[in-house]
């Protein structure tokens, strides 16, 4: 099993202000590359109260600059703006971080659309014309695309250069294919990935007991391809030696559902933080952790593990301690697989 | 006047075909070379669909520029905004303040290539007035105002009360408009000092008409400029890649114009080489460092306080590059600093 940090989000909370929320980033990621994480994740919102990282790539560039191995998982909204401005960004930023580059594009939510001026009922065939765009502009080859929303080139009248009719978008990702996961935050996005065949990310608000009909589902729609599918599974992670991990990060945890709920990516009772946790938070020490990451990897066969362990408010030294905790006693059982005792003993 | 590196676009041309990750590995050494010769700031360029690559995302790329040095600006010079969905642009320039802790410089062009416009959906008509209305909601974004029609307000704000805007200046319309606004400027390596000075005095008589403050408005110019100890080894050197530059980057491009204005490119080839001995003759700082700084203090007497220094001309190795960056850096620079006096304080 292989296991990721973030997504980052960079948000301002209590003490921490945006410029060193974006430092707190950079820091864990250094941590992650030298503790057996093998990708850390940045993603997207826009207008949010507290400044949720609105521009992934940008954030994520500088991650690029300040890691040499990690890869560099981007989550941009995808549907708002044209979809070749995400294309242009994923292939940059596959160049500059030597071909380390996973895009996974998430969906657009309610405020955002409306910021926009888009109606919501047009969004699912925004999204998934965007994507079929980003495939074309990404392949070796000229393209045109004319669909619902765009057209591409469009060919105005007026414009007298390149009547040929074709776009080459340049310049290309470093990798022969650039992978692109989607993010199965809702019904459409994993319908797509499975339609398209490509691998489809569940989230950390899709609670375990769904996990499987969720795959289940996505494994019916997509077997055509006849390929064993990517399993790929955001968490919430917490570790602690402390006497109730949980209190020491409920608080937080509790408020990044509430935001779920007002963006309508989740529903329920935040407060309530038991029931919340119990279906898809993984916190405890690390024994505890390693039993629930099992319990999900005997049942549905993970092959990726990305751990959110950053939540607004939390500290530096706090998130760090997590972080090593989790590196030096939960990767090593899932990633190194038949570590023997005596070295985990550290014998 | 200060001197900021330019500029880097990114490009694996016909003639000198690098892998595009060797360039980006490239432009990381770049920029920590920059940052440790003293340079201000160092500008990226923009353009999109292109044959070599050119680097179409500069917000991105400035990201990573500010992951891998902690003083150095970061300029674009300069981003194609009317190409571009505003809103995306405001959230991209204020994440890009906060990563580099308050080192954007943000130098925005009108855009002039059919292509690149129409591969997007948009007509070329329309970039002024898209220009326009993408500044409006970009000076609102760094304020915290709304920016659409429901109310919405970009976060986070940019470190910097006000991320500079720089806008490119070609003709007396922009140079005009960037004065009603107060924006600084950035001429054109096609404008010969005499033309810069003009340009400036506009720039000036403009904001007085209008009663805009431009007290903190710099007024820069782009510039080919190739350092070497030896006067005759910068010209052997630079002037066949400068030449070569002009003529395959820049030609068919219609990037250099005739003196009314007139666009050149491949289709008049005669007119367009002697448009680039010009701008090699007449727009290019290059020599040894006595010829440099009297080039650059000559510039600096017509108004100019802000230099983009050109010599990163794509097809020179690294060593070559740094040393005449180093040469600029320490012994240009300080002997420019305080050349020139801005109009109004003469």
């Amino acid at each position: 099993m292989r296991f990721g940090i973030g997504p980052f989000s960079a948000e301002a909370f209590g003490n921490v202000g945006w410029t060193e929320a974006y430092e707190v980033m950079g820091q864990a990621a250094r941590v992650a590359e030298e503790s057996g994480f093998d990708s850390v994740w940045v993603a997207e919102r826009n207008f949010t109260d507290d400044g949720y990282c609105p521009s992934a790539f940008v954030a994520a560039a500088s991650l690029a600059a300040q890691t040499e191995a990690l890869k560099i998982g981007v989550m941009p909204i995808l549907g708002l703006a044209h979809p070749l401005y995400v294309a242009e960004d994923a292939a940059v930023i596959d160049i500059l971080s030597a071909g380390r580059a996973i895009i996974m594009p998430i969906n657009a939510v309610a405020h955002e659309l409306a910021a926009h001026a888009i109606p919501e009922s047009s969004y699912d065939s925004r999204f998934s014309e965007s994507v079929r765009v980003l495939l074309d502009a990404w392949s070796a080859r000229p393209f045109s695309f004319r669909g619902e929303h765009w057209t591409i080139p469009a060919q105005l009248d007026g414009h007298v250069e390149n009547r040929s009719g074709m776009v080459t978008v340049t310049p290309k990702p470093a990798q022969i294919e650039l992978p692109l996961w989607i993010g199965g935050f809702w019904d459409y996005g994993r319908r797509l990935a499975a339609e398209l065949g490509l691998p489809m990310v569940l989230g950390a608000v899709s609670d375990n007991s769904l996990l499987g009909d969720l795959w289940g589902d996505y494994d019916r729609d997509a077997q055509a391809s006849g390929r064993r599918p990517l399993r790929v599974l955001i968490r919430d992670v917490y570790v602690s030696n402390g006497d109730d991990p949980a209190s020491e990060c409920a608080h937080m945890l509790s408020r990044q559902f509430e935001r779920y709920d007002s963006w309508g990516l989740w529903s329920g009772d935040a407060s309530d933080f038991e029931a919340l946790a119990r279906g898809r938070f993984l916190i405890g020490n690390p024994d505890a952790v390693i039993e629930q990451i099992r319990e999900i990897d005997d049942r549905c066969g993970l092959d990726k593990l990305i751990c959110r362990m950053h939540f607004p408010g939390m500290p530096l030294h706090q998130l760090l301690r997590s972080v090593r905790l989790f590196s030096s006693e939960v990767i090593p059982e899932f990633r190194m697989p038949d570590l023997p005792h005596q070295i985990r003993q550290g014998v | 006047m200060e001197i900021g590196i330019g500029l880097w676009g990114m490009q694996s041309t016909r003639s000198a075909p690098l892998p595009h990750v060797t360039l980006y590995r490239r432009l990381a050494d770049d920029a920590q070379h920059a940052e440790e010769y003293g340079f201000p700031s160092l500008w990226l360029t923009e353009h999109r669909f292109w044959y070599d690559g050119y680097l179409p995302s500069l917000l991105t790329a400035g990201g990573f520029i500010a992951g891998a040095t902690t003083r150095l600006r970061i300029g674009t010079g300069c981003l194609l905004l009317p190409q571009h969905d505003p809103l995306r642009i405001a959230h991209g320039v204020n994440t890009l303040d906060q990563v580099s802790h308050g080192r954007l410089d943000f130098g925005v062009a009108l855009g002039y290539r059919d292509q690149e416009f129409d591969g997007l959906g948009i007509h070329r008509r329309h970039r002024a007035p898209r220009m326009d209305h993408a500044l409006r909601i970009l000076e609102k974004a760094s304020r915290g105002e709304a920016v659409t029609d429901n109310g919405a307000v970009v976060t986070p704000l940019p470190v910097q009360p006000q991320v500079p805007i720089w806008v490119a200046a070609v003709g007396e319309h922009a140079v005009r408009r960037a004065a009603r606004f107060g924006f600084s400027i950035l001429l054109s390596d096609a404008h010969d000092d005499r033309r810069a000075g003009e340009l400036v005095e506009l720039y000036h008589r403009t904001a007085e008409e209008h009663g805009t403050d431009v007290s903190n408005a710099r007024m820069g110019i782009l510039r080919y400029v190739w350092v070497d100890e030896a006067g005759d080894a910068a010209e052997s050197t630079v002037i066949p890649r400068l030449r070569s530059l002009l003529l395959e980057q820049l030609g068919g491009w219609r990037y250099l114009s005739d003196e009314d204005g007139v666009p050149l490119g491949f289709e008049t080839p005669e007119k367009l080489r002697r448009a680039a001995e010009e701008v090699i003759r007449n727009n290019a700082a290059i020599g040894s460092p006595k010829t440099v700084i009297r080039r650059l203090k000559n510039l600096a007497a017509s108004g100019v306080d802000f230099v983009v220094a050109r010599s990163h001309l794509i097809s020179q190795t690294q060593p070559e590059l740094y040393r005449a960056m180093e040469l600029l850096g320490t012994e240009v620079a300080p002997a420019v600093a305080d050349a020139g006096a801005r109009v109004g304080e003469v």
